[in-house]
């Protein structure tokens, strides 16, 4: 059994494209959503958005506040009558005006009931100066549908309160700028356009794990205009170099036994050097494919070869020094930039790099031209939503990174001990823990295996979130 | 660890430690006496891409037969043929293969299993040195020069099969280094100079690739890394844009330079929809630079946009410098606020 474990001070990334394919089958597998909620009397209530705070500096109003999430009216029920509710955003309006909510739908096929309005819009968020004129009351409500056969129809929703006045100004010009959400693309397509709505991107499967040719044209497909996913950004994984050396000598992930070849902490950084033109070669084929079927003007995003630091340790047979990884690495994302001129790029973080995490990977990222990355990026054995390391084995912290590197931070939950998949990390659902997060520099985060309410979950507390260390 | 443990359960057994269930279940302690000599096979100098073949002895000093197995494979080194069992009280030759694909120390370990108990009765350890049929003899070649400066570093040739290649340059991996051949007096090539001038700013990268005209290994290459030491700033390097938020959206990058008389002379944005300004210079010497998204010119159900800053300055190194720009996430057209 392979193994994933945390914390060590070799590569994570055993299973994780693995635990990709298995979190895609157990959502395959499931009843989403709808059905279950089937077997409920109601939709819930929506809730209206929380009123804002009061200006400072004399704001003029608030900005767009979020509202209520929408609820969900009740799916059909065997009899007629059975109540279903309507709920709608109680969304609040821009600088003291109101948008409306927006109407539920009520029950399915059997009568709805009174559905229950959207609470008070939220006031607006954040004001720009002058006087705070505050929100105004958030829509209540449209009626809910009836069902379609033997329905009484649906009453009229109450409407909705008033929401109180914006949020605190600061001193920036602009309001809320949120955190990113994404997940893997095959999870986003099953979660359907609820979640996808939520999302800002998707990863696909690892670029170079299946062979040396270019594979990802199925990238392309989803993440066209009009495709399925059309219009998310892709945040690929590239992992071509280790993928290289891993097919064509039997090599494990580091800290794996059982392949002939021996294992990428050992052996990895002297097959990937002796091994190096055939890997470029791979990269600039890639490049070209996906230049190919993407395209040179929609922005792409490449997550640069998790685990880089493993190449540089003293298990390996010849270890790279520091520079030379930072060497190669150049090399790797020039070698896409040649004919994929619209990729940006992340680094990845190793939270064990140096002594143990200690510097925050400040020496380590001294030897990468860092101007060619926009991003940082965790990658597998999951990561600490709720503490202020990124995981408890290593002293690397959250924050620590982003000021080594200067750069927005693109987590994800990755997966448990022993690739194992972890499940949906709630601690990554939980605002006062983003908040944090944001406060420490992170930007975004993937859950690889989020349960079937994620979306529903995302627009519930989006609105709660702070504006990202990055934002202006 | 496994004999290991098997005694300590001996031990407890004959002094009463354990008891009866525990001796069923471990069962009665079975002693091997089985060695491999010599315990640690050097096999020297190899030559890449090879399998070499040596020899070692088993012996079983017990008075009962062992049957053997090998695990699956997992080094580079294999039993050739291990026979099913070693009798009481005998010697064995035992054949080892080793694939010398990888260059530079070959540390494996090879072990025979008890196939009865599944429990490692023997190992070898194995040791050597991999060259290449023909290499550098470095990997990675680090040049810093100082701007305006030329740095080089020569590199030889080693391998096996040296004496017979014909080494040509097919590529020196970009601009910023030149290669030159080193010659020996006979006129054989035995190495390169490679060196990096420092024109261009920043942390350059490449790979030396040389036709060495030897079948078995016809391509070598070489990685190098050329840094030259920046005098301009610019912070962030990689401009980022929530395009979440709603409303125009900036964010201020800071210029400077440590080069005196610095002037940050234009601010263009050469790709993308962003608009770029340039603010008043500060008494630290920076100039902050504002740039926007252009909302309209952003697909409403777009994630993400990029584009590309050009900043001209009169910093001698570098007098334009591009900067990427790239905004992320669905892009919010509410008006923000204006203040009344």
């Amino acid at each position: 059994m392979p193994q994933c474990s945390t914390g060590n001070a070799f590569s994570t990334i055993p299973l994780r494209h693995l635990l990709w394919l298995t979190a895609t089958t157990v959502l395959l597998g499931c009843n989403i959503g709808a059905d279950d909620d089937a077997t409920k009397d109601a939709g819930g209530v929506a809730s209206g958005g929380a009123g804002g705070a009061t200006t400072r500096q004399g704001a003029s109003g608030g900005s767009v506040g979020q509202g209520g999430q929408s609820s969900f009216g009740g799916s059909s029920s065997p009899s007629g009558g059975t109540p279903s509710a309507g709920g709608n955003d109680g969304a609040a309006g821009s600088r003291g005006g109101s948008a409306g909510g927006t109407t539920n739908q009520g029950g399915n096929t059997s009568g709805g009931a009174t559905s229950a309005g959207g609470a008070a819009g939220s006031g607006g968020s954040n004001s720009a100066g002058g006087s705070a004129a505050g929100g105004a009351a958030g829509k209540g409500g449209s009626n809910a549908m009836g069902g379609m056969t033997s329905s009484t129809g649906g009453a009229s929703a109450s409407g909705g309160a008033t929401s109180a006045g914006g949020a605190t100004s600061s001193d920036t010009v602009f309001g809320q700028c949120r955190f990113h959400f994404g997940t893997i693309d095959t999870i986003a397509k099953n979660g359907g356009a609820s979640l996808i709505g939520q999302l800002d991107y998707f990863t696909p499967g690892w670029m170079g794990t299946n062979g040396d040719t270019f594979d990802q044209g199925y990238v392309c497909d989803e993440g066209k205009q009009g495709g399925t996913l059309g219009n998310l950004v892709p945040v690929v994984v590239s992992y071509i170099a280790a993928g290289y050396v891993k097919r064509h000598h039997n090599l494990c992930d580091g800290n794996v036994s059982g392949c002939s070849g021996g294992d990428l902490g050992k052996n990895g950084a002297q097959y990937i050097a002796q091994d190096w033109s055939a890997i470029l070669t791979e990269y600039k084929a890639f490049a070209a494919g996906y230049a190919g079927c993407w395209g040179t003007t929609r922005p792409i995003v490449v997550e640069m070869e998790p685990d880089w630091y493993q190449y540089t340790v003293s298990t390996q047979n010849a270890a790279w020094t520091a520079a030379q990884a930072g060497s190669k690495m150049t090399e790797l994302v020039n070698a896409i930039k040649g004919s994929l001129p619209n990729a940006r790029f992340s680094i990845d973080v190793s939270p064990w790099v140096g002594s143990n995490g200690s510097d925050n990977g400040k020496a380590w990222y001294s030897n990468f031209n860092m101007g060619l990355f926009t991003f940082v990026n965790t990658s597998g054995g999951g990561t600490n939503a709720n503490t202020t390391k990124i995981r408890s084995s290593n002293n690397m912290t959250w924050s620590g990174l982003s000021s080594a590197t200067g750069k927005p931070i693109l987590a994800d939950t990755g997966y448990g001990a022993n690739g194992v998949s972890a499940g949906h990390d709630q601690n990554w659902d939980v605002v006062a823990n983003i908040n944090a997060r944001i406060a420490d520099g992170v930007t975004s985060i993937a859950q690889y295996n989020p349960n079937s309410s994620w979306g529903a979950t995302i627009s519930g507390i989006r609105s709660q979130l702070n504006k990202p260390k990055s934002c202006p | 660890m496994t004999l290991r443990r098997r005694s300590c359960l001996s031990l407890a057994i004959a002094l009463g430690l354990v008891g009866p269930g525990c001796r069923d279940r471990v069962g009665p302690a079975r002693e091997h006496a089985l060695a491999i000599t010599p315990a640690m096979l050097d096999l020297g100098l190899l030559t890449q891409n090879e399998t070499m073949h040596a020899t070692v002895e088993l012996s079983n000093a017990g008075a009962t037969a062992v049957e053997l197995r090998a695990p699956a494979p997992t080094t580079r080194c294999r039993w050739d043929a291990l026979p099913h069992a070693i009798a009481a009280r005998t010697t064995i030759p035992l054949a080892v293969a080793c694939q010398s694909d990888l260059l530079g120390r070959l540390e494996e370990e090879l072990t025979i299993l008890d196939s009865m108990r599944s429990d490692a009765v023997a190992t070898l350890r194995i040791a050597g040195r991999v060259e290449p049929i023909i290499g550098f003899d470095t990997a990675f070649v680090d040049l810093r020069p100082e701007f305006g400066r030329t740095t080089s570093v020569d590199v030889h040739l080693v391998g096996k099969q040296v004496a017979q290649a014909a080494p040509v340059v097919a590529s020196t991996g970009g601009e910023v280094v030149t290669v030159a051949a080193l010659s020996l007096e006979t006129g054989r090539t035995r190495g390169f100079r490679v060196s990096c001038k420092g024109q261009h700013v920043g942390m350059h990268a490449g790979s030396l690739l040389v036709d060495t005209g030897i079948p078995a290994q016809p391509q070598l290459v070489l990685s190098w890394g050329c840094r030259v030491p920046a005098t301009l700033e610019v912070e962030p390097t990689n401009p980022y844009f929530n395009l979440h938020i709603s409303g125009d959206r900036a964010t201020t990058i800071v210029v400077r330079s440590r080069q005196p008389g610095f002037k940050v002379q234009a601010a263009q944005v050469i790709e993308g929809p962003f608009r770029a300004d340039v603010e008043k210079k500060k008494p630290d010497g920076s100039t902050p630079i504002t740039i926007r998204v252009k909302n309209s010119e952003i697909p409403d159900e777009s994630r993400s946009a990029s584009g590309t800053l050009l900043i001209e300055s009169n910093d001698e190194r570098e007098p334009h410098k591009e900067v990427p720009l790239f905004g992320f996430g669905r892009v919010n057209k509410v008006d923000q606020p204006r203040a009344n």
